[in-house]
């Protein structure tokens, strides 16, 4: 396609401030990109390897040495009230909430997808059905109906992972549903249905494929949400049931000793931005990305 | 240097650079209007006629900058004023007419405060009398009960009324030149030709001058006293509308008139120019058509010069006589 | 008028999502694994307790009998009675409800208060060094846990600065102000990234529209055109962003309370979870759905006043 073709109507000055933003924005979005990709794979990496990594055993205690200051021989960054290496604690809590992350990005992303993809190109009834299920959960406030689940349905990371889901599959549903219904009426589905393509194939091979960039680019915004919600959970006490670390519990037992004993709550406490920051690095390296196409 | 007395707007040698490449997007466009007088920018899209139109009003986007050559508008230099001056520009000398309706006006604010907001820049205007100016200026350009359009919002409008607010904001300041900028693209046919009725009722009345861009021919006839035809960043010619039309003296002008349809011509006559404009950036020694036109010899590749040819008119293309002699090329 | 017809048909279509709202708050205790009574009362009540329990939600009763007895008793004001106050969970929850109210509202100015300046000054120069330090604020805001954030900050400003209270609310509107400002700022700290983007990005579409062409063409002044035609136009998409991160607000309002000792909403949900007071958690998980759909409405009808195109639809 000649520039002359691409400038019809919009003109000169428009192509130029939409082609030198694209370069901007792309420039950027690399380097967010790089950076955010950087501290999660470091932060994965440290998780996968904790038994190696980490100089003590995570739960057990060691009362005459309680709440060493960071720096003390074999407890780089201290230990806690029972005598606990923090370092190591907070490796292993890497290990549980980047895991329960993982499953609680990846089931909602998978499941709204699929039904608000369905909803969007059956339409009708379904589509109604859908619209209003979607429509009432996302008059919870997220956290409200997190905390009421977690609650109802007992503590552990299966359960954490459940209520994850039924909150947040809504995003991606009315998502998918609005994207597909758009594509729906676009002239290579009719032409799909036309050479008499079944259903499934349509969907997948050419609906999924072309709508897909905007949910996988969400998941990666929610997924520093949903870091923050698993930690806060943890900090209420209803996250990962104890002994096992988590960066919010560890910052909940931490509480009592903030003025005398700060690192107890500060690392961990960092290790959660980190995470964060990783995340919404990521989310925005490629919603920027997705924006210059 | 000012220009002769008469002269309400001269373009001299405009060259327009966008950001930081090293090919002007105008490569020295002149163009010059006089009161009462309606010019015509015509070409293709991405021959650059928005953009010196945007220059003259010293609103070119951002990223773009002139990189040589003179505007003067009312003995006002424009490439070298500073805000205050072009604001004042703005307001009192100069209005501008833009392609869409749709999107020029303020959706959240009344058609008749975004015309007497325009009247009150001036500075001379109370705010009632600028309200009672914007109902003039309603009535002016055609609304009926104007008084109650007042309140309206854009929405509740047409496009073709739509753009009559529009041309009652660049009238709100008493100008002596308008700047239209595709002011028809965006409207049906039947609307077309009472807007163009419009423009040419002011003009006839209130003795202001016109620059009208547009990609239109028809429009253009309908409308122009003189037209200059631009390709690729430059005026390639510019004379009377009747002559220009009737006997180009540009192989551009000549290719532009055989792609419209007229009614002495069917479908099949009609014929797309050879090729593709040329790329932003190229190289463009000599004429920027001859890799395009039928009539090109090899020195057209090297040298190009503006030059008049007598009763109004002056072309860039060196083959001038050859296009005289094959009288009424066109019709 | 177009204004009220545009109001009575929102309202309508909240009625969908409300009947919705008491089902998913009604299906709550059944999806409690085993019998919720006993869970309540702990192992060692008594069978007899269980039973009257039982009676008293109406477990011995089909699904939809139980659904019409709670509909019945919502509609007629009563949330249920809670297990560890043995007192009317409306009552509980009416006490309580001012401090949230108040977190949100304060939050919520503070959040505009960062967000609005900020996002106007990096949108004033899209991609210089001031839009870059922006968005680098906001990714980084972005990811801070607003529990923690909210304990460096009473460590700081309350333990270490000693100026502001670190926990309880004072009474009156100044002691209000002073002791609600470190919870609000953590939350709204949490908010103003979220804000900020949506804002710029608002800003930027208005700012390249023609319409702001045009009034450059008129010869206003920047100023003029900021205020007039700029602030109008993005000001209905910004009041959406913030609706739709009310939802995030109130939430984060349940886990700040908890930081700060402040006795609203959240802490009474959190009192009820440790009390596994079924009823309680029930009715504020209500309360406060009820008060996201009644901000939506009230956004909504904000849009509607801003934007004249919004009742046509």
């Amino acid at each position: 396609m000649s520039i002359s073709s691409s400038l019809s109507r919009t003109g000169v000055a428009a192509w130029y401030e939409r082609r030198s933003r694209r370069r901007r924005s792309s420039r950027g979005a690399d380097a967010s990109l790089a950076i955010g990709v950087a501290i999660i794979g470091i932060m994965m990496l440290a998780a996968l390897l904790a038994g190696v990594l980490s100089p003590a055993d995570p739960i057990r205690q060691d009362i005459p040495n309680a709440l060493a200051p960071p720096g003390t021989d074999g407890h780089p960054l201290g230990t806690d009230a029972l005598g606990r290496d923090v370092l190591t604690r907070m490796l292993y809590a890497a290990r549980t909430d980047l895991f329960v992350a993982v499953g609680a990005v990846l089931l909602p992303l998978a499941i709204g997808v699929a039904v608000g993809t369905i909803a969007g190109y059956r339409g009708g009834i379904v589509d109604r059905v859908v619209t209003g299920v979607v429509n009432v959960v996302f008059a919870f406030p997220v956290m409200v109906l997190l905390i009421a689940l977690v609650f109802i349905l007992g503590p552990g990371i299966p359960t954490i992972i459940v209520a994850v889901t039924l909150v947040s599959w809504v995003s991606y549903a009315r998502l998918a549903r609005d994207l597909v219904r758009r594509e729906r009426s676009m002239d290579y589905v009719l032409a799909a249905k036309v050479s008499g393509l079944p259903t499934r194939r349509i969907l997948g091979r050419h609906i999924l494929r072309n709508i897909i960039a905007q949910p996988v680019t969400f998941a990666m915004s929610d997924a520093v949400a949903i870091i923050l919600f698993i930690t806060a959970l943890g900090f209420l006490g209803l996250g990962v049931p104890p002994p096992a670390p988590d960066w919010g519990t560890m910052i909940a037992d931490a509480q009592p000793y903030f003025t005398t004993h700060w690192w107890l709550a500060v690392f961990p406490g960092l290790a959660i931005c980190a995470a964060g920051l990783g995340l919404s690095l990521i989310a925005d390296g490629l919603s920027q990305k997705w924006n210059a196409q | 240097m000012t220009g002769p007395a008469e002269h309400l707007l001269s373009v001299r040698g405009l060259r327009l650079r966008v950001g930081d490449e090293t090919h002007d997007v105008v490569r020295g466009a002149s163009l010059h209007a006089a009161r009462g007088e309606v010019v015509g920018i015509a070409g293709e899209s991405g021959s650059g006629k928005s953009l010196t139109l945007r220059a003259i009003a010293g609103l070119l986007p951002t990223g773009v900058a002139v990189a040589g050559g003179d505007i003067e508008v009312d003995r006002v230099d424009v490439v070298r004023a500073g805000p205050q001056v072009l604001r004042r520009l703005r307001g009192h000398t100069v209005g501008m007419v833009f392609q869409e309706p749709m999107t020029a006006l303020n959706p959240t604010m009344r058609i008749g405060r975004q015309i007497a907001e325009a009247a009150m820049a001036r500075g001379d205007l109370s705010r009632s009398q600028a309200r009672t100016r914007a109902v003039e200026l309603l009535e002016r350009v055609g609304f009926p009960e104007p008084a109650r359009r007042y309140r309206q919002f854009p929405h509740q409008l047409s496009g073709g009324m739509r753009q009559r607010v529009v041309i009652a904001i660049a009238l709100a300041g008493n100008p002596s030149l308008l700047l239209c900028d595709e002011p028809t693209t965006a409207l049906d046919a039947t609307v077309t030709l009472k807007i163009l009725d419009l423009l040419a009722d002011l003009v006839r009345d209130l003795g202001i001058g016109i620059v009208f861009v547009t990609h239109d021919l028809g429009v253009a006839a309908r409308i122009c006293d003189r037209i200059a035809v631009m390709y690729a960043g430059q005026v390639v010619e510019e004379g009377p509308t009747e002559q220009l039309l009737r006997r180009p003296r540009h192989p551009y002008t000549l290719a532009l008139l055989r792609a419209v349809p007229t009614r002495d011509r069917d479908i099949d006559g009609l014929r797309a120019i050879p090729g593709n404009p040329p790329q932003r950036g190229e190289e463009l020694p000599g004429c920027a058509f001859a890799p395009r036109c039928e009539y090109a010899e090899p020195e057209c590749r090297s040298e190009v010069e503006f030059v008049p040819i007598g009763a109004g008119r002056s072309t860039a293309c060196r083959r001038h006589p050859l296009l005289a002699a094959m009288a009424g090329g066109t019709s | 008028m177009a204004f009220a017809r545009f109001f009575a048909s929102r309202l309508l279509q909240a009625v969908p999502v409300l009947l919705g709202v008491t089902l998913v708050v009604f299906v709550l205790i059944h999806l409690v694994p085993g019998d919720p009574a006993q869970t309540a009362l702990g192992a060692r009540a008594t069978p007899d307790a269980v039973d009257a329990l039982h009676s008293q939600w109406g477990l011995d009763q089909p699904l939809h009998e139980q659904y019409l007895l709670f509909m019945e008793r919502l509609l007629g004001g009563d949330l249920g009675t809670s297990l560890r106050f043995g007192q009317s969970a409306g009552d509980l929850i009416a006490a309580r409800l001012p401090v949230t109210l108040w977190l949100i509202a304060y939050a919520a100015v503070l959040a505009c208060l960062f967000a609005v300046p900020l996002a106007l000054w990096a949108a004033s120069r899209p991609a210089a060094l001031r839009d870059r330090v922006v968005r680098v604020i906001s990714v980084v805001g972005l990811g801070v846990p607003g529990f923690w954030l909210g304990l460096v900050l009473i460590e700081v400003v309350s333990v270490n600065w000693l100026l502001l209270p670190a926990a309880g609310v004072e009474p009156g509107l100044l002691g209000h102000l002073e002791s609600l400002f470190l919870p609000s700022l953590t939350i709204a700290a949490g908010m103003t990234p979220l804000i900020v983007r949506s804002l710029r990005t608002e800003v930027l579409r208005v700012t390249e529209s023609d319409f702001v062409t045009t009034a450059r063409a008129k010869g206003l002044t920047p100023h003029q055109i900021r205020m007039r035609h700029l602030l109008r136009n993005a000001l209905a998409p910004s009041v959406t962003v913030l609706t739709v991160n009310v939802s995030f607000l109130i939430g984060g309002t349940l886990v700040i309370e908890r930081v700060f000792g402040l006795g609203g909403l959240g802490d009474l949900m959190l009192t009820g979870i440790d009390a596994r007071d079924f009823p309680l958690v029930q009715a504020v998980t209500l309360v406060l759905a009820v008060l996201v759909v009644i901000v939506n409405i009230l956004g909504d009808l904000a849009q509607a006043l801003i934007d004249p195109r919004v009742e046509v639809q």
